[in-house]
């Protein structure tokens, strides 16, 4: 399979690293992803801001798989949340893959700033984290 | 960031041209900083020969100082104008952030009220600091948070500047449950004006 020229620029820019391609291994984080949504999902309604960072977080393990399915990981290195995102919007066949920087951006707000994450931003995005770990499922399925 | 063209009843008229107003809105909105040809070409999303002229114009008239650094040019608000905080008062009122942010949120229907908060607010009210590097926006209400992300992006285009915006219902705006909104609430706001 020939990566498309965003995750090939990656690769040459240092931002993204070829390992050997492990299916198995990527189901496996596949299913970390999705215990990720569901706790928080359970943890909305105590703390929204620890949801939503978590909801993010199963989406970006997501995307991991499905780089791993395929032979590639992120270089562990600065900027490389944002690899992952670029990789998303590349490969991750939903129109959810898209708004990855935003739910990153936010999460970046949260973590390292200031920022109100209300319910309704959590349940805005945590429609896109499920499409994007449904579609790195449905992915994986074919593999 | 490419500005992308937002209707501007209240000022467009007066100016020569939307290169001319965005050129100043740029520079005038930061006067701290200065600009190279190309920012101002992203900024304005117009080519750079007009870009460069419209600032030509601008350094002859003396709203400008424009000025060759390592062979790039460099240009910011000429701050030692006669007129320069009259304009800038103007620029802030018409197309500053909050104007913009106003524009693109009115006719959002749901909007109970919104507000600017977190360190733009705080400088707005005259708070010491650097200026900020995005603008932080509150919507409380019944709304469609797709509409107010979407009216959000168009503000971060204009102004060249990351305009982040979390919705919040009438009931976790009062009930303020989490330290934080508690903190926001005794905070200096800039409340948003959504009735034009």
């Amino acid at each position: 399979m020939t990566a498309p020229a965003t995750v090939r620029r990656l690769v040459a820019a240092g931002r993204l690293e070829t390992v050997p391609a492990d299916v198995t291994a990527a189901r496996t984080r596949l299913a970390r992803a999705t215990e990720k949504l569901a706790s928080a999902k359970s943890i909305a309604e105590i703390d929204v801001e620890v949801a939503y960072v978590t909801a993010y977080d199963a989406a970006r393990v997501a995307v991991t798989a499905h780089m791993l399915a395929i032979g590639y990981r992120a270089k562990p290195i600065a900027r490389a949340h944002e690899a992952v995102g670029d990789y998303a919007e590349a490969m991750i066949d939903a129109p959810s893959a898209a708004q990855f920087h935003v739910l990153r951006r936010r999460r970046n707000k949260a973590e390292y700033d200031d920022i109100l994450v209300s319910r309704a931003d959590f349940d805005a995005d945590l429609t896109h984290a499920e499409a994007i770990i449904d579609a790195v499922r449905n992915a994986l399925e074919g593999l | 960031m490419r500005y992308v063209s937002t209707s501007r009843p209240r000022l467009a008229p007066i100016f020569r041209s939307d290169v001319q107003l965005q050129v100043l809105g740029a520079t005038y909105l930061e006067p701290e900083r200065q600009f190279t040809i190309a920012e101002l070409v992203e900024r304005t999303g117009k080519p750079q020969p007009t870009v460069a002229r419209e600032v030509e114009r601008l350094a002859d008239a003396g709203l400008v100082d424009s000025e060759l650094q390592a062979g790039r040019r460099a240009v910011r608000a000429a701050t030692t104008s006669p007129i320069f905080e009259d304009l800038k008062s103007l620029l802030t009122k018409t197309i500053g952030p909050k104007a913009v942010i106003e524009e693109q949120l009115s006719g959002i229907k749901g909007i109970e009220h919104a507000a600017i908060y977190g360190s733009w607010a705080a400088r707005f009210h005259g708070a010491p600091g650097p200026q900020p590097n995005d603008i932080d926006v509150l919507v409380i209400g019944t709304v469609d948070v797709t509409k107010v992300r979407a009216a959000a992006d168009l503000a971060t285009k204009a102004l060249g500047k990351d305009v982040n915006v979390s919705v919040l219902t009438p009931k976790e705006w009062i009930e303020a449950r989490t330290g934080f909104i508690r903190s926001v609430k005794d905070s200096p706001l800039v409340d948003l004006d959504l009735s034009t």
